[in-house]
C-alpha cells in the first residue's frame, strides 16, 4: 500500500550549493526525517525466515534481495533514525534505521530494518527509492514483560510517592533543598531482613526520603523506610548492602552530599550511622574484597557536573579533569581508609566517573576493576596481589566515549566474562561527526573520538587472553540510544545472556517527539 | 561539543555551549528525551536481535537503572526498573513462557559471608558441556547492586555439577542438583533447598501519608527568605511599595498580619475562581490574620466582591516575583498566572504556588505562619523523613546571583552580605560570644538591608553585655522600622525598666 505521494512529495527546501556546511547537511537530514514521518509508518515484505525461536518468541531474517519497503497505515507504529548522509551527483542519501511494530490480542510482530532512502533537495525535496539494507521480523504471542507496579506496589504510596516524575517534584520541593532533576539515583536489590526474599532499597534526590521496599510476600513490598531508620532526605545516589564487619547482617554504604555514610544493621533490619567519610561529589559505588584479607572493601567513582555548573570537561573527548575516584580499604570494624595512591589506582584518576564494576576478567583469582568514565577513555584496573595498573589501552576496553555504566556476563559461555558498556548513541551525531566538514583543524584521533562518543554502547568479547574484541557492531548491540544502566540477564532461560537498557536523558512537556 | 578545545584549556565558546545546554533543559526543554528503553536478544551466534517492542520494556521513561530478580518465584528473571520520569520505578513481571527450567543459588562464604567475589560454574549435561559462569558482585550497571540471588537458565538440560570458587581461592564442587530448586550454598556446609521464611501477608492498602498529585505547584520554604521590596500601584494611584527595607506607606499591609498575595488578571478564568474561593472563605483569612492581597498584572481593575487590599502589580513586582520563583524552583520557566505568595508578619516567604490553588490548600498552609524552624523544615518536604546531616539553608545567594544578572541591582541589594552577618550574628550569641556577635551586628547595620534584624540583634546582645542606654537606642530604631514587633516592644520596655533600677 505504498502511498504514491509521499515518493514525490514536495516540501519547502533548495540550495543549489554545491559544498554543504554541517548546517546544512544537518538541516536536510532533518527534512528528510520529517518527510518520511509524514508520509507514515513502514513496513517490510520480504521471504522471512526462521533464525530463532525460543518457543515464545519467534525472530525471522531475510534476504534483502526479496525485501521491500512500503508506507503503511498507522496500526503500525514507525520510529525512523536517519543516521548518515552523503551527497550523490544527482541528490543525497540518507542511511535510516527503521523499527516498527504492531500489536493486538493475538500476536506482537515488531519489523527492524536498514534503509537507504535517496532523495534529490533541489528544487524541493523528493524522495525517489527506499531500499533495504537489511530487516529482521519478531514475534511473540504477548509482550514478555507486564507492568504489575500497581498490584505489587499496593501497599506502598505508589501513587504519590513513586508515580510522579522528577518534574513534578521539582515544582514541589524548594530547590533550597538541593533537588536535582537529572536524576542520578540507581536501585539495590538485598535481602535486608534475611527472609530469602529480596528487598528494594531505592536512594532518592533530596526533599523526597530514600525508600526501602521490603518484599512481604514474593512480589508484594511494604514501605519501611522509616522503621529501618533509613529515609533520609538527602539526595542519595549509590547504596549497597553488604556485610562490612562479617557478623551475620547486612550493612549499607551509601552516599550522601559531600560524603559516603557507614550504617550498621542491628540484626533486625534497623540501621544506625557509625561511619562518615569525607567524600564530595560520590557518583557511585562498587564492592569487593580486592586484597583477599576476607573483609570487603569499597570504590567510589566521583564526577564533576557540568550540568549543575560545577565544572566543564575539558577537553570533550578525552577529559581527565574531574575528581579522583577513591579505594576504601576496609580496615575491619567498619573503619575503612583510603589507600588509592597506596595500591595504584591513583593513576588516569580524575575522569568523569559515573560507575565501577569488579571481575576477576583474568580468572587469576583476584578482582579487576572496569570504571566507565563521561568525556573519554574508561579504566580496566588490573589486580596484581592487591595493587592495580590500568590496562585499559592494551586491553582493548578504552572505549573513548560517553561511558554511563558498566554490566559484566558470560554471554557466549566461554568461561571468560564479557563486558557491555553503556555509552551514548545520537543519530545526530552519526550524521555530524563524519561529515568532512567536521572540526577540520582537529587531528584525526579527535575526530575519531568525536565519532566514537556517538556509536553507542560497545559490547566487549573477552578473548581469554588478556585482550578484548569490540564485537558491537557485529552482535547488533551498539544501538541502545542514550544508555543508562544496562544490565546482562536470561529472559527466557535459554542459557544465553540478554540485555536490558534503559535509556533517555530527560524529557519533558515540550513537543519533542525522540530520536527514535 | 564540536567547540571543545583539544586540550584542557580554557576555552568561552566552549563553556558558553555548556550555559547554552543547561538553560535549555532549565527552560523545560527535552533532551534525549522520549527515548524508548532497548532490549537485545541474544541469538547464541554471537548476534543480538532488537527486541525493544514486543518486549515491553519500550517505555519512554528516561530510563536509569534496572536490576533482574525472581519476585514471583515463577522460574523467570523479572525486572525492577527506575527512571526520571514517571513512574520512578516500574515493576516488571517476565510472562514468558518456555519449556527452559533454571536454578537460583544464594552463597554463604565462610569469610565474607556475602560470598562477593566468588564465581560460580554451572556445568549442563548437554553435548557441548556448555558451562555458565557468574560472580556474585556488589554494584553494577548503573548505581545498581544486583540480587544477591544467581539466578542460571538452563534451555532444557540438566546440571552435571556446580563449581564455586569462593573469595579466599577455594573451589568446592557440587552435584545432585535438580532444576526449578533454589539453592542455599554455605561454604564448608554443603547445599540446601532455600526454605523461604516470608509469611503471607493482610490484603490491606497503603496507609497515611498519601500524598495527592495536584495540578498546581506548591512550595514550601525550609527556611523562610525576606521578601524584597516590590513596587505596587495603589488605587488612588499612589506609588507604594510591599515589603522590603525601607518600606513605606506598606497601604496593603499592617505588620501584625500575614499576607497571601495573589497576582491574578481579570481575563484569566481561573484567577477569578480562585479569588472568589478566597472571598467565600475571608472569615478563615481573619481567623489567621492573614490578609488576602489581589495584584492585578494587567490592569487597575478590582475583584469582584473584593473587600481586602488590592492594587496593580508593578512591572518591577511581576519581574521580581518571577526571578524568585525562577530561582526557588531552579526552573527557567515564566510564572503562570495566577501564582500566589504566603508572606508571614515580618515579612518573610513562606510558601508560594504556581497556578490555581485549592482554598483549602491555602487555608491549611496557615499553620505554616505558625511553626517553628524544625517544623517549617519538616513541613517542606512532601513526606517524612530525617536528615542525616544539616539540612540546606536557604539560597539568598542564588537570589542575589539571579537579581544581579537580570540587572535588578536594587533587589539583588537586598540579598547581599547583610543577612549572613546577621546569621553569623546570631550563631555567635547561641554561643554566648558577645563581643563576636556585637560586631556581626555592627556589620550588618552597615550592610543593610536587614536593618530591622541588625537593630534588634544589636540591641538584645547590648541588652545581655549591661550597655542598657545602648539597647534602648538599637530597640527605638528597629521599632521605627517595625512598629508592632511584640519582641522588641517588650525587650525595650524590659530595658527601661532596667534603666529604672
Amino acid at each position: 500500500m505504498i502511498i504514491a505521494s509521499c515518493l514525490i512529495a514536495i516540501i519547502g527546501c533548495a540550495t543549489s550549493q554545491q559544498q554543504l556546511g554541517i548546517e546544512q547537511f544537518e538541516d536536510i537530514s532533518r527534512q528528510a526525517g520529517t518527510i518520511l514521518k509524514d508520509c507514515g509508518s513502514g513496513t517490510i515484505d520480504a521471504k522471512f525466515e526462521i533464525a530463532f525461536s525460543d518457543g515464545h518468541v519467534i525472530i525471522e531474517r531475510a534476504d534483502s534481495a526479496t525485501a521491500k519497503f512500503s508506507f503503511s497505515d498507522s496500526s503500525w507504529h514507525t520510529k525512523y533514525k536517519i543516521v548518515g548522509v552523503a551527497k550523490t551527483e544527482t541528490g543525497y542519501t540518507t542511511k535510516v534505521i527503521m523499527l516498527s511494530h504492531i500489536e493486538n490480542d493475538m500476536r506482537h510482530l515488531q519489523q527492524n530494518a536498514n534503509l537507504l532512502v535517496t532523495f534529490t533537495a533541489s528544487p524541493s525535496l523528493t524522495i525517489h527509492t527506499v531500499a533495504v539494507i537489511d530487516c529482521e521480523q519478531l514475534t511473540s504471542p504477548d509482550a514478555l514483560f507486564k507492568d504489575v507496579s500497581q498490584d505489587s506496589l499496593k501497599l506502598v504510596n505508589y501513587d504519590g510517592m513513586l508515580a510522579p516524575s522528577l518534574n513534578y517534584w521539582q515544582k514541589h520541593i524548594s530547590s533550597a533543598l538541593g533537588l536535582s532533576t537529572k536524576s542520578h539515583q540507581g536501585i539495590s536489590l538485598a535481602d535486608v531482613n534475611n527472609d530469602g526474599l529480596d528487598d528494594i532499597y531505592l536512594p532518592q534526590p533530596a526533599g523526597l526520603p530514600n525508600t526501602l521496599l521490603m518484599q512481604v510476600a514474593p512480589e508484594v513490598f511494604e514501605d519501611h523506610s522509616a522503621k529501618s531508620q533509613l529515609d533520609f532526605l538527602e539526595s542519595s545516589r549509590s547504596a549497597l548492602f553488604v556485610d562490612f564487619d562479617n557478623d551475620g547482617d547486612l550493612d549499607l554504604a551509601s552516599t550522601f552530599p559531600g560524603l559516603v555514610a557507614i550504617f550498621e544493621n542491628d540484626g533486625h533490619g534497623v540501621f544506625d550511622v557509625v561511619g562518615m567519610i569525607n567524600a564530595p561529589e560520590v557518583t557511585s559505588l562498587a564492592a569487593s574484597d580486592y586484597d583477599n584479607d576476607g573483609l570487603v572493601d569499597l570504590y567510589a567513582c566521583r564526577y564533576l557536573n557540568p550540568y549543575e555548573n560545577q565544572a566543564v570537561p575539558q577537553p570533550y573527548n578525552d577529559a581527565n579533569n574531574g575528581l579522583a575516584n577513591i579505594m576504601l580499604r576496609n580496615s575491619g570494624e567498619l573503619q575503612f581508609e583510603d589507600v588509592t595512591s597506596d595500591v595504584g589506582l591513583d593513576q588516569n584518576n580524575k575522569r568523569f566517573s559515573f560507575a565501577a564494576s569488579f571481575e576477576d576478567y583474568d580468572n587469576d583469582g583476584d578482582q579487576d576493576l572496569y570504571v566507565a568514565n563521561d568525556y573519554g577513555r574508561n579504566n580496566l584496573f588490573r589486580n596484581d596481589n592487591g595493587t592495580f595498573a590500568d590496562v585499559a589501552a592494551s586491553a582493548g576496553v578504552e572505549d573513548i566515549s560517553a561511558g554511563m555504566a558498566v554490566s559484566w556476563g558470560d554471554y557466549d559461555n566461554d568461561g571468560h566474562i564479557d563486558l557491555y558498556v553503556s555509552n551514548m548513541y545520537s543519530s545526530a551525531g552519526q550524521r555530524i561527526t563524519y561529515q568532512r566538514h567536521f572540526m577540520t583543524e582537529a587531528s584525526e584521533d579527535t575526530r575519531r573520538q568525536m565519532q566514537q562518543h556517538a556509536d553507542g554502547n560497545t559490547l566487549f568479547k573477552n578473548m581469554g587472553d588478556g585482550t578484548f574484541k569490540d564485537v558491537s557492531q557485529a552482535s547488533n548491540t551498539n544501538m541502545g540510544r542514550w544508555a543508562w544502566g544496562s544490565i546482562f540477564f536470561d529472559y527466557n532461560n535459554d542459557s544465553r545472556l540478554d540485555i536490558f537498557v534503559p535509556n533517555g536523558f530527560t524529557t519533558n512537556d515540550d513537543d519533542d517527539d525522540g530520536d527514535l | 561539543m564540536s567547540l571543545s578545545p583539544e586540550t584542557e584549556i580554557d576555552d568561552a565558546d566552549y563553556k558558553n555551549g555548556w550555559r547554552a545546554i543547561n538553560k535549555l533543559i532549565s527552560q523545560g526543554k527535552s533532551w534525549s528525551g522520549n527515548e524508548a528503553n532497548c532490549m537485545f536478544i541474544n541469538l547464541g551466534n554471537g548476534e543480538f536481535a532488537d527486541g525493544s517492542a514486543v518486549s515491553g520494556l519500550n517505555f519512554e521513561d528516561d530510563g536509569r537503572s534496572a536490576v533482574a530478580h525472581d519476585l514471583d518465584l515463577d522460574g523467570n528473571l523479572d525486572l525492577l526498573i527506575t527512571n526520571r520520569t514517571a513512574p520512578r520505578l516500574r515493576v516488571m513481571r517476565n510472562q514468558v513462557q518456555t519449556s527452559n527450567s533454571f536454578v537460583q543459588l544464594k552463597l554463604v562464604g565462610s569469610i565474607n559471608p556475602d560470598a562477593i567475589g566468588a564465581r560460580v560454574e554451572v556445568h549442563l549435561d548437554d553435548k557441548q558441556q556448555t558451562v555458565l559462569s557468574q560472580t556474585r558482585r556488589a554494584g553494577s550497571g548503573y548505581q545498581a547492586q544486583s540480587s544477591s540471588w544467581l539466578h542460571f537458565g538452563l534451555s532444557d538440560n540438566k546440571v552435571s555439577q556446580i563449581i564455586v570458587k569462593w573469595p579466599n581461592g577455594k573451589a568446592d564442587h557440587y552435584d545432585d542438583i535438580r532444576n526449578g530448586q533454589r539453592y542455599v550454598i554455605t561454604q564448608g556446609a554443603g547445599v540446601v533447598v532455600h526454605q523461604s521464611t516470608a509469611t503471607e501477608i493482610e490484603n490491606s492498602i497503603a496507609e497515611g501519608s498519601l500524598s495527592a498529585v495536584t495540578s498546581f505547584s506548591r512550595i514550601v520554604l525550609p527556611n523562610p527568605i525576606p521578601m524584597p521590596q516590590l513596587k505596587i500601584d495603589a488605587p488612588d494611584n499612589e506609588k507604594a511599595t510591599l515589603f522590603g527595607t525601607g518600606t513605606t506607606a506598606a497601604k496593603a499591609s499592617d505588620n501584625s498580619k500575614a499576607l497571601f498575595v495573589n497576582l491574578w488578571s481579570e481575563t484569566c478564568a481561573p484567577c477569578i475562581v480562585e479569588l472568589s474561593a478566597i472571598t467565600e472563605n475571608k472569615e478563615s483569612f481573619l481567623e489567621a490574620n492573614v490578609i488576602p492581597v489581589a495584584l492585578n498584572v494587567t490592569s487597575n481593575q478590582e475583584p469582584a466582591n473584593w473587600s481586602a487590599p488590592h492594587a496593580q502589580a508593578s512591572a518591577q513586582c511581576i519581574n521580581v516575583l518571577d526571578i524568585m520563583q525562577r530561582t526557588l524552583t531552579k526552573r527557567d520557566i515564566a510564572m503562570p498566572t495566577p501564582s500566589s505568595f504566603l508572606v508571614d508578619r515580618r515579612g518573610n516567604l513562606v510558601a508560594f504556588y504556581l497556578g490555581a490553588v485549592d482554598i483549602e490548600v491555602i487555608i491549611n498552609d496557615f499553620e505554616l505562619l505558625n511553626m517553628n524552624d524544625a517544623q517549617r523544615l519538616e513541613a517542606s518536604v512532601p513526606f517524612g523523613g530525617r536528615w542525616l546531616t544539616q539540612a540546606p539553608s536557604p539560597s539568598l545567594l542564588s537570589l542575589e546571583y539571579a537579581f544581579t544578572k537580570n540587572e535588578m541591582h536594587e533587589t539583588a541589594r537586598e540579598f547581599q552580605v547583610g543577612y549572613i552577618y546577621v546569621q553569623m550574628a546570631r550563631g555567635y550569641v547561641n554561643t554566648q560570644r558577645l563581643d563576636l556577635a556585637l560586631e556581626s551586628f555592627d556589620l550588618a547595620a552597615k550592610e543593610g538591608p536587614y536593618f530591622f534584624e541588625a537593630y534588634s540583634g544589636r540591641g538584645y546582645v547590648k541588652q545581655l553585655s549591661g550597655d542598657i542606654s545602648g539597647a534602648i537606642a538599637d530597640y527605638t530604631t528597629a521599632l521605627a522600622l517595625r512598629p508592632d514587633d511584640k519582641a522588641v516592644k517588650a525587650n525595650l520596655i524590659a530595658a527601661k525598666a532596667a534603666l529604672t533600677d
